[in-house]
Formats: structure tokens, C-alpha cells, sequence
């Protein structure tokens, strides 16, 4: 069947989005910004792309449970020169040897272990020099990697892991395929001020890690990020059309408290400079549960700021909660 | 006997009409009295007949006659004497002796006064025609009988006097014969009364329906009679000035009574609409039977696809109540046959290919109702007319216009409105045109607020548009057009669409989806032995989605022509042979991630790994010759044997299918039928492109294998038994494998032709034709649909492999123009892939689930009974229908397929649609 099939791919799109708009009746279960359990939030790399032979650290943003609070918690990090297939968990196909033996093909030396430790923190420095990694992609996909404009992509895994509980996580590091690249810079929020505020009585007050902030239960208190419209930084890449442009990056934040809702409208939204609106971004209402679903007096609240090109940063805060209802 | 048959005028009218003209009345059991005309209840109606012998002689010298008998019928129907009021002339051939003799053995209902039987005497005209010499009917095609010689002749003795004589006294020529005299003096006279006559309703004029006319006279009551015309047409001259009886009955009609008042040397003009007896859609459908030449195939006509409970009307939804059927889920849109891919089934209009025939991928069909003539449906085992397809087809035939006189209807529903119109052109052609459009958008615009928490809403928007045409210049030339389109957009409702993935790089969101075809078809029949059909297509279709990076812009011109050509060498053999050819120019460009394959779970996709390919005039061609004979070697046995060869140009593959079809009669109600057969189809056009799959592969192939049986017991009543094997080899698979270009660069294979697999089952049709007022069937298929994937030596389930699938359907007439219906479907629930695991992924913010067995486990079954009640009003120049669809009546909470939390550490069932009622409205003028 042949013309069918010329719109097939569209058609399967169309189903996706459809699907995604609730045809059919889906069953409520507690909203992905509700802190109830063990949680990894983000894993993120400092610099997020280390030209060869620096150096990047690795960490992660795991939420923990009060109650589990003083469980310990550990950690495995591992990398992988291929991106590998989300169905298997990523599994790295390769071996250290088989690792070692493909650098020795191309020329490159002290290849790490593919094995990072088992700190909170890892490092993880790049053996690999642009050349060669523009020559890999050039080469086409024997490393999975089809798209090499931002860089030569590879696997970072992490299993973070408290008790019985085994939560494994990942990213994506891009590693320059260009001398002198301009690199990225993970995004941050406002220096030098409040990260998070919330309005009371028409005044945007700190939240701080000290709950100094009070919030009424079961009523929705308006927050604000204070995010820098600088930190969508300009890069050189490739616009929609595959053409390349100079371009601003697309932030993203994900909003996560320990009771009630933020708006799902704003869980995790999307600012695209020049397109949409960055206060829009930035802006959500919060409102906590009754105290018979969250009995504690105070509740956290972690704000992650995303970029479009694998930078990452967060902050947190603590607010307290009235008694009623 | 000659071939040429003949019958006459009043025979058929009779039959036809089943009325006949009071002349004298006589009381029942009793002597004859004098019965006042107004006092007829009811008019004699022919019960039997018998056609007269064509006097031999005259049919030798092509001479044709009328007879004019008159018959005295007693109160119970019979015929107790036959008298030559009007000889034929010329005489001397025998012509009077063959009515006469004929005319003994008719039976008749009796005729009434006040609803008691009494006895009347009624004339009685014989028409003797002998049939055209021109060889073929225009309707006649090689799958019909020959042509019906002796057409009736429609020439209507308006205003003859039927010398209506009530007096009391012994039946006896006292009335006076229409001769030839008075018949002069009345078309001499001015029109006194003239009218027309319709169908109430439609409007659809009544030919040949006798029109009479009473009055109180000196001498007793006088009565004339008149024919309507085709246009439904009659006329009186010469009237007297007083009040008129006039009596109109019709079969199928409820009688029709009425007084006009004739003024002197005044015209009345008036206009009669005559109810149905029965306002039963199926009645008005009269399908010829054809010879089966299939081992399995339906057709549904467009009256019961029409009042299918739960499909709101919509001709394809009747589609997943067909045995071999599956159910896809809610809004999937996809038609899976025997186990068969989507893709592997051929969905055409009148043999044509089209792109889409869904709206939104399951929506709405993109052809209303009112363009459809039928539905044909073949699971397995299709003949060589019918290629690049590996599952079945559906055919979806276009009406045949016919319309008699301008008219329409208007369609709101839930979903849209729509509105038909079509029109007679002269005396040769008939157009068409219809248009639909969505509303959905405006619902569910005035239901969105800020506070629905809502972060992006759907609204789809569509629209589609017909126009049909044909024109017969002549007797076997039948030239029609069909022009059609559909378009599919979403509003502007997507509040932030880069949401939708958080990869998205802009907030770039755009989508639409349309496409047109134009066919022009031309069929000659010179003979009932000869027949060629020729079509050509063309059209266009677009497709456009842009969400960010990602985009498919496609635009494909298709250019498609077929020629088949039928010719019955002799009774027992018919070769048929034909050309099929598709061509398509590509342009546009897709970047895409990888598209998931059947057998591959819904993944999440990767935005920042697109694959990108550029269509410029990228031309493709498929053309297919067939040949088939048809073989009746004895009356029992029907074999079809041929063979089609299609060329693939891309992928560069010449395929030949032989195809083996037998049906044997074992008793006049029982048939086994049989089939065998290879059939070929391309891949798809992603999976030999270069940048998105392997252009080095092969056609996927399938043998067809089907035994079953069919039996008649009753004229309406079929039980339908085939058993059914598929295996399937080169099949399109999936791999991990690499492969290296000549310049060295390793690139992944993507796909390969490993795939095999294999499908069986049993399915089971009984269906009951509209009959006792009850249309209904129930479709049963028992099946398992397996896969091997390249690469793997175990079989999988296949994605829509459902065991068993039950639909019931009935559709009931009941008084009062009331109709109800009712469907209730099981099916076994849908093979699922479990999540046994997730891994958060830092740069999508969401988890990546990790997959089990494919295909090892299972939703729930399915079931769901839904109900329809239709009712119709019948006004004078138009009807009205409204019904009401009520779907899942008993609310099960159906699954739709398994839904996952965040982290896919909990799952639940997806329910589809709980209870639902649907009104729509329709108005026919």
C-alpha cells in the first residue's frame, strides 16, 4: 500500500498528540510535582561541556523523604560512549576493554574507567579531542550519536539508591567537536537576591530555607522565580529548518513541593525568548494540602531550571504552614 | 422460447401496482345491487398473475397489440369470468385468446365497500410488446442476467373513460369500453384536472400509477382513469363541473382518497403526496443477485451501514462489526484485518487509491453517508483486481446517482453538519455535491477557561467536500466524475505547545493534514458478453506538522489509472484483464525521530535524534497487470484463476501472485468455497528511504489460504463458516545491525526483510437481510496473529492479536416510523508490553520506561453494548430523523490500554468512553 504511507508518519504524530489530549479517560495518580518518596530531580555537570582533558563534576538533586531522612544514601556513576536505547535502561553495550580498545584505535589515551564511583559526586574528565570526535561523527552512527551539531553526545548514569529503593538516572554530556567551542553554562537563578517569592498580601516575600514564610493550607499563594532572561544564553546552531542560526536557548522549570499542588499549567513550562513570556515562566500558585493529607508544620519547595542544551541548577526553600485546615 | 421475452403493460403495471379499476360492484354472496361509489373501501388488488403466451406468429412479424379485457371479479378474488371488451388489432394473430387465457388464472384481494369484500368488474388492458432489438440495458454488466426484453410500455390512457357502471344487475357488458371513438373525443377536450403525483416526503415522482376519478352522474356514478407519466404526471379532459371522488392506490403506499371540485370551464391544478406504507430504508433497496465470486466478501449498503447503533451514523465505524475485524483502540483509526497490519489493508474509493479515510486517524469518515452506495469488504483471499496489499480491502463505492428531481438532506450531529444536494441534469446525467464541517473546535473553545487547569487543549478541526456527477449519452456508455477532499487541522488551542516536549527547541507548532481526488470513470457495455471499465485518478495530498526541530512537510501528487476488461468468451468462461498503474511525486522534507514499528512499544521519543530526508520530485511508480479466468464448467462449480504481477519501481522488484478462487454448490443451499494465493506489497516509504530505513529491501509477501462454507437455508438468511491460514515471510523488520557505505561510513541497517508470520483463525457470518422487518448479523472470528522479528527465534503476539471477537448487530422496523437498533461487541482484550522499570532522564525531565516480554501481556476484554432508536416524520415535501445513539449503555469501563504514573511505578487500565448519548438530526427534501 503505497500512499497511505505517505502520510503515515504524520498520521502517527497526530495520534500522539491526540492521545497526549485525554480521548480516553486516564486514571488520576498523585501529580509528578508532589515530593512523596525518594527522588532523583536532576543530575547535572559542572562544566557541562569540559573540552578535552578537563575535568567535569557530576552531581545530582535527589529529594529525601523526611521520614528517611537519616537513611543512608548511595550512589554508582558510570559513562558510556553510546547513547544506548531507553528500553533497555541504557545499558551500555561496551566493556572497559572493548572501551580501551577503541581508543586505542583512535589514538586516544587515558580513557576513563567506564565506571565513575560511588560518591554523591563524580568526575569525569574528557580524553577525547575534538577532532576525533568530528571525525566519529562524520563516520555516521557506530556510536548511536546522529546528531553531533552541539557536540558529540555521550552517557552519564547514576543509580541513586536509599534502603531497598534503587532510582536509576541519567544525561547527556556533549562533549566539544570544535577547537575553541563556546561552551555552555548551566543556568542559575538570580544572584543576589531572593531565588523563589511568594505574594503576601501583595507584597513578594523571600522564601528562605528557614520557613520564615508562612503559606495558608488548601488556598493558593502565588510564587514567583527570579530567573535573568540573560540565562537563556545565545549559541550557534541549527534552526527549526535544520539551518544554521544563531539561537537563544529555551529554559524550562520544573516546580516540585512536598504537599497540595502547583499549577499543572506550570509544572514544568517553557520560556522561548522572543516567543513566549519569561514572567510566565517563572510565575506559579501553590497551594498545600489540609493538614489531615500533610500533617508536618513546614513543607520544601525545589525550584530546577533547565536549558536546552543540558545545563541544569536548582534551589530550594522552606515554608511554614498553618495549622488549619 | 426466444431469448427475447416479452410481458405486457397491464401485467406489469398490476403486479407492480397491485390495483385495478372498479367497474361494477356487486354485494358479496348476493345477487348484485347497486353499491354507491363512495361506499369503495378499497380496490381490488392483484394477488397472481400469469404472463400470456406471445402469440407465436406475431412475435415472428414483430406485431405488438393490446387487448382490453373485462373481468368480473367475485368477492373472494377470483376471476369468474373474462370478456374481450377491445379486440387486439390487428386480429387473427391470437392475441385475445392469449389473454383471455391468462387472465383466468389471476387471483385478486377483493375489492371492499364500507370493508366489506364485494364483487366488481373490472377492465383489464393487455399490452403485447416485444423487446427492443438494441442489445444491452445501461445497467447491465457481464455480472448480470441478460437483457430484459419487453419494456413496459409507460404510455398512459389519460383521461380514458373506464365506463364505470354501478347499476344493480347481472355482470354484463353494459359498461361502456374505452373505444377509440371516445378516447379521441376526450384528448379533443380542454385538461379539466391535471396534477402530480409524489411520494410524501421526497418528492420523488410515482410513474405509472393509475389515478381515478368519480362522480355522481344521471345514470349512476361515471368514472375516468388516468396514468401518471415519469415525471408522476396526469391529466383529465373534459370533466363535468361538480365534485370529484379520486382514488389513488399504489403498492407500498397507503391508499389515497380525496374530492377535487371541478368549476366550469375552469382547470384545476393540483398536488398529491402518498405516504409510504413503510418508511423501512431497506425497502427501497432492491439488490440484484450476482454470482459470488469470492471465497469471502461483504457489502454493505449504505441503508444499514446508515443505522448501525454506535457508529453515529458514520459509514466506516460499522467497519469493527465485520467478522475478521479487530478493535483498535479509541480514536486509532486504524482498520486491522485478519491479523494484518494497518498497512498491509487497501482502503479504496470505487478501486481507487486515497491517502486517508479517516478524519483525525479514527474521528469521522472523510465520505459522508450520503455519497456512498456501499461498502465492500474483503478479508483474505481478494482476486487479482486487487493488489499492493497483504492484509484485506475495502472498497468503499461511491452512489450512483439517479436522482429524480432536486433534493438533499441536511445532517447535524454531535461531531458536525453536513448538507447533500443532488439533481437530475437533463435526461442523461445527475450531479451531486456535499460538504461537512466540524464544530468540535467551538465546543470545546466556549468550554475552556483558566481555571480548567487544562495546559493545552485539542481542538480538531475538519472538513470535507464531495461532488459527484455522471451522464449516460447512451444505452451501455456510463461516464461519471467523482471529486473529493478532506482536510484535518487543530485550532489555535495549544496554550504553549513547546510543552508538549520538553526537547522542543521552539515553540513552532503547525499542523494539517489534507488531500483531494478526482476520478473520472467510463464504462462501456455494447453487449451483456462485453464490458470495459477505465478510470483515472489524480490527486493531491499534504501533510504538515512542525512542533519545534520536528517536522514532516510532505506533499505527494498521485497519479493512478485502471482499465479492466471483461469478456464472456462463452457461457462457461470469462477472461478478464487489466492494467493498474500508480504513480507518485514526492516532495517535501521530514525530520523526524525513529518511528516505532509494530511489535515496538511506545517508547519515549528522542527530539535531539532526528533523522532528516529531503523529497525533491521524487518520482515512484507501481505498475500491475492482471489477468484472471473466470470458469463455470458445470452449473455447481465456479472457479477463478489468475495472476497479478506489480512492479515496484522503488525497490526495484517485479512480483508475480497466482490466485486460486472455487466455490462449489453442494445442495441449491449450501456452497464450500476455497482459496489460495500469493499477494505482494511494498514497504513503507520511510523504510526504504535512505536516511530513515534500508533502501535495499525486498516486498513483504503473504499466502492466503481459506476453506469454508456457506448455507442459504432461507432467502434471508445466511450462515457464512471460513477457516483462514496467512503466512507471511520477508517481512519488514527491525535490527540492530550495521552496515558499511562504500565510502567507508558505518551506518545502521534500521530494517531488514527477517520478519516472518503466521495467522490463523475461523470466522463465522450469520446474516439476516432485511426481512420481517429485522435486519441483523453477528460476526464471530476466532484468531491468533503471531510475528517472529529479525533476529529472534520465537514467535510474538502481534499488537492487535484478539482472540475472539463477537459483534451482534440489529436493526428492527417498528410502527410508527420508529426503528431500533441495537450492537454489543466483545473482544478479547489487546496484547501489551509491560513496564518493568524506568530511568529518569535529567535532560527530558521525565522517565524512560524499561520494557518486558513484548506483547506478554494483556488488557482486559473489552465489551460494550450501545442502542439507537430512530424516528422519522414524513412531511409533505420532506422528511426529518432524529436519532438518538446511546453508547456503553451499561457503562463498562472499557480499557483502552495501560496508563502509567510519572515514574511508571503504578499502572492502571485506561478506560475508554463511559455512557454517551449522541441526538443528531437529519432532514431529507
Amino acid at each position: 500500500m503505497t500512499s497511505p504511507a505517505a502520510l503515515r508518519p504524520s498520521r502517527l504524530l497526530w495520534t500522539v498528540v491526540l492521545a497526549a489530549t485525554a480521548l480516553a479517560c486516564t486514571p488520576a495518580f498523585d501529580p509528578e510535582a508532589r515530593l512523596t518518596k525518594l527522588r532523583v530531580l536532576a543530575v547535572r555537570a559542572e562544566p557541562v561541556n569540559p573540552n578535552v582533558g578537563e575535568i567535569t563534576t557530576l552531581d545530582t538533586l535527589v529529594y529525601v523523604p523526611p521520614d528517611a531522612a537519616g537513611d543512608p544514601v548511595t550512589y554508582s556513576w558510570s559513562w558510556c560512549p553510546e547513547l544506548g536505547d531507553p528500553s533497555d535502561g541504557y545499558r551500555c553495550p561496551e566493556t572497559d576493554q572493548e572501551i580501551q580498545e577503541m581508543g586505542a584505535e583512535l589514538g586516544v589515551t587515558d580513557i576513563p574507567p567506564l565506571s565513575l564511583g560511588t560518591d554523591a559526586t563524580a568526575t569525569f574528565r574528557n580524553p577525547f579531542p575534538p577532532a576525533v570526535l568530528a571525525d566519529l561523527c562524520n563516520r555516521g552512527f557506530e556510536l548511536g550519536a546522529s546528531r553531533c551539531d552541539q557536540g558529540f553526545p555521550i552517557r552519564i548514569a547514576v543509580t541513586v539508591a536509599q534502603g531497598n529503593v534503587r532510582l536509576p538516572a541519567t544525561t547527556v554530556l556533549t562533549l566539544p567537536v570544535a577547537d575553541g567551542a563556546t561552551t555552555n553554562l548551566n543556568p542559575a537563578f538570580a544572584a543576589g537576591g531572593p531565588a523563589v517569592t511568594a505574594l503576601m498580601n501583595g507584597v513578594d516575600v523571600p522564601i528562605d530555607d528557614q520557613a520564615s514564610v508562612m503559606l495558608p493550607r488548601v488556598i493558593e499563594t502565588k510564587l514567583h522565580a527570579n530567573v535573568a532572561d540573560s540565562e537563556a544564553e545565545t549559541f550557534e546552531g541549527l534552526d527549526d529548518d535544520g539551518q544554521p542560526a544563531l539561537l537563544r536557548e529555551r529554559l524550562t522549570l520544573s516546580w516540585y513541593v512536598e504537599t497540595g499542588d502547583v499549577e499543572p499549567d506550570s509544572f514544568h513550562t517553557g520560556y522561548f525568548p522572543g516567543t513566549t513570556d519569561l514572567d510566565k515562566l517563572l510565575s506559579n500558585g501553590w497551594k498545600p494540602g489540609e493538614r489531615a493529607d500533610y500533617p508536618r508544620d513546614d513543607a520544601q519547595i525545589i525550584l530546577v531550571l533547565r536549558d536546552s542544551r543540558g545545563g541544569v541548577g536548582w534551589t530550594s526553600g522552606r515554608v511554614g504552614l498553618e495549622p488549619t485546615p | 422460447m426466444s431469448r427475447r421475452r416479452w410481458r405486457s403493460v397491464a401485467w406489469a403495471l398490476l403486479l407492480l401496482l397491485s390495483v385495478a379499476t372498479p367497474v361494477a360492484v356487486w354485494a358479496a354472496g348476493r345477487a348484485p345491487a347497486t353499491v354507491d361509489a363512495r361506499a369503495l373501501t378499497k380496490l381490488p388488488k392483484q394477488r397472481t398473475t400469469a404472463p400470456a403466451a406471445y402469440p407465436p406468429r406475431a412475435e415472428t412479424e414483430r406485431i405488438e397489440a393490446d387487448v382490453t379485457l373485462l373481468l368480473s371479479i367475485d368477492a373472494e378474488g377470483r376471476v369468474t369470468k373474462v370478456e374481450v371488451q377491445q379486440p387486439a388489432a390487428p386480429a387473427g394473430y391470437g392475441f385475445d385468446e392469449a389473454a383471455v387465457q391468462a387472465a383466468e388464472q389471476f387471483l385478486f384481494e377483493p375489492a371492499e365497500a364500507n370493508g366489506k369484500p364485494i364483487a366488481v368488474r373490472v377492465p383489464y388492458v393487455y399490452h403485447f410488446r416485444l423487446p427492443a432489438r438494441a442489445a444491452a440495458s445501461e445497467s447491465t454488466g457481464p455480472d448480470a442476467g441478460p437483457a430484459d426484453g419487453g419494456t413496459p410500455s409507460l404510455a398512459g390512457d389519460a383521461g380514458s373513460p373506464i365506463g364505470a357502471d354501478f347499476d344493480a344487475g347481472p355482470p354484463a357488458t353494459s359498461s361502456a369500453p374505452p373505444d377509440a371513438g371516445a378516447a379521441a373525443a376526450a384528448s379533443a377536450a380542454p385538461v379539466t384536472l391535471s396534477g402530480d403525483l409524489m411520494v410524501r416526503g421526497t418528492r420523488e415522482p410515482m410513474s405509472d400509477v393509475l389515478v381515478t376519478v368519480f362522480v355522481e352522474g344521471a345514470n349512476g356514478p361515471l368514472g375516468f382513469q388516468s396514468r401518471t407519466d415519469p415525471a408522476g404526471h396526469f391529466e383529465f379532459r373534459g370533466l363535468a363541473a361538480g365534485e370529484w371522488r379520486v382514488f389513488i392506490e399504489a403498492p407500498g403506499f397507503y391508499p389515497y382518497r380525496t374530492t377535487e371540485t371541478i368549476l366550469p370551464g375552469m382547470r384545476t391544478t393540483v398536488k398529491y403526496y402518498m405516504e409510504l406504507g413503510s418508511q423501512s430504508p431497506f425497502d427501497v433497496t432492491v439488490t440484484g443477485q450476482t454470482a459470488r465470486k469470492e471465497v469471502n466478501r461483504v457489502i454493505l449498503p449504505r441503508e444499514i451501514i446508515d443505522k448501525v447503533p454506535g457508529t453515529i451514523g458514520d459509514p466506516l465505524n460499522v467497519l469493527p462489526s465485520l467478522p475478521g475485524v479487530a478493535r483498535t483502540p479509541l480514536a486509532g483509526g486504524e482498520i486491522v484485518v485478519r491479523g494484518a497490519a494497518p498497512e498491509d489493508t487497501q482502503v479504496l474509493v470505487d478501486g481507487m487509491d486515497v491517502p486517508n479515510i479517516y478524519h483525525f486517524g479514527g474521528l469521522r469518515s472523510v465520505l459522508p453517508i450520503g455519497i456512498l452506495e456501499s461498502i465492500d469488504f474483503q478479508p483474505g483471499n481478494f482476486n487479482s483486481y486487487y493488489g499492493r496489499a497483504i492484509g484485506g480491502i475495502i472498497d468503499v463505492r461511491l452512489k450512483k446517482l439517479a436522482p429524480t428531481h432536486f433534493g438533499g438532506y441536511v445532517d447535524l450531529s454531535l461531531l458536525d453538519a453536513g448538507l447533500y444536494l443532488e439533481a437530475p441534469i437533463g435526461s442523461k446525467g445527475a450531479l451531486a455535491i456535499a460538504a461537512r464541517r466540524s464544530y468540535i473546535d467551538a465546543l470545546l473553545r466556549s468550554n475552556d477557561s483558566d481555571s480548567s487547569g487544562v495546559s493545552l487543549v485539542t481542538a480538531p478541526v475538519y472538513y470535507d467536500y464531495q461532488l459527484l456527477g455522471n451522464y449516460r449519452p447512451a444505452a451501455g456508455h456510463d461516464l461519471r466524475l467523482a471529486f473529493f477532499g478532506s482536510d484535518d487541522r487543530l485550532a489555535e488551542l495549544f496554550t504553549k505547545p513547546g510543552d508538549l516536549a520538553l526537547q522542543a527547541t521552539s515553540a513552532r507548532f503547525s499542523q494539517q493534514q489534507s488531500f483531494y481526488r478526482g476520478i473520472l470513470s467510463y464504462r462501456y457495455v455494447p453487449t451483456t458478453r462485453f464490458e470495459n471499465s477505465a478510470a483515472v485518478s489524480i490527486g493531491r495530498d499534504t501533510a504538515d506538522f512542525a512542533l519545534g526541530q520536528v517536522l514532516f512537510n510532505v506533499q505527494t501528487d498521485t497519479l493512478q489509472l485502471r482499465d479492466t476488461l471483461r469478456w464472456k468468451v462463452a457461457p462457461w468462461i470469462t477472461p478478464v484483464v487489466g492494467i493498474d498503474s500508480l504513480t507518485q511525486r514526492w516532495n517535501g522534507l521530514a525530520r523526524l525521530p525513529a518511528l516505532p514499528k509494530e511489535g515496538m512499544p511506545a517508547a519515549n521519543t528522542d527530539l535531539s535524534q532526528l533523522m532528516e530526508t529531503r523529497l525533491n520530485s521524487v518520482v515512484t511508480w507501481s505498475p500491475g497487470w492482471f489477468g484472471e479466468l473466470e470458469l463455470t464448467p458445470t452449473e455447481r462449480l465456479f472457479i477463478s484463476a489468475g495472476v497479478r504481477a506489480d512492479y515496484f519501481r522503488r525497490i526495484s522488484q517485479l512480483t508475480a501472485a497466482p490466485r486460486f478462487i472455487a466455490r462449489y454448490r453442494l445442495t441449491p443451499t449450501v456452497t464450500a468455497k476455497g482459496g489460495a494465493g500469493l499477494y505482494y506489497q511494498e514497504p513503507q516509504f520511510d523504510e526504504t528511504d535512505p536516511n530513515f530505513g534500508n533502501p535495499h529491501l525486498e516486498a513483504e509477501r503473504a499466502l492466503h489460504l481459506s476453506l469454508g462454507a456457506e448455507w442459504k437455508p432461507r432467502p434471508f438468511l445466511t450462515f457464512d463458516g471460513t477457516g483462514f491460514y496467512k503466512h507471511l515471510t520477508s517481512m519488514v523488520s527491525p535490527t540492530d545491525a550495521t552496515t558499511t557505505t562504500a565510502s567507508g561510513v558505518s551506518e545502521p541497517l534500521r530494517y531488514d526483510n527477517n520478519g516472518v508470520g503466521r495467522v490463523y483463525g475461523f470466522e463465522l457470518m450469520i446474516r439476516h437481510d432485511f426481512s420481517n422487518k429485522l435486519v441483523a448479523w453477528l460476526a464471530y472470528t476466532l484468531s491468533r496473529s503471531e510475528r517472529r522479528d529479525s533476529g529472534s527465534s520465537t514467535y510474538r503476539l502481534f499488537d492487535f492479536d484478539q482472540t475472539h471477537i463477537l459483534a451482534a448487530v440489529a436493526t428492527y422496523q417498528l410502527p410508527a416510523n420508529y426503528q431500533i437498533g441495537m450492537r454489543y461487541r466483545y473482544v478479547t482484550g489487546t496484547p501489551q508490553t509491560p513496564t518493568v522499570g524506568a530511568t529518569f532522564d535529567s535532560i527530558t525531565d521525565r522517565y524512560d520506561p524499561i520494557f518486558g516480554a513484548p506483547n506478554s501481556a494483556r488488557t482486559p476484554a473489552f465489551h460494550q453494548l450501545d442502542l439507537r432508536v430512530d424516528k422519522k416524520w414524513i412531511h409533505e415535501k420532506w422528511t426529518s430523523t432524529v436519532y438518538l445513539d446511546l453508547q456503553n449503555v451499561y457503562n463498562r469501563a472499557n480499557p483502552e490500554g495501560l496508563a502509567y504514573n510519572y515514574d511508571y511505578t503504578k499502572v492502571a487500565i485506561s478506560q475508554g468512553l463511559p455512557v454517551l448519548m449522541i441526538v443528531g438530526f437529519k432532514a431529507d427534501f
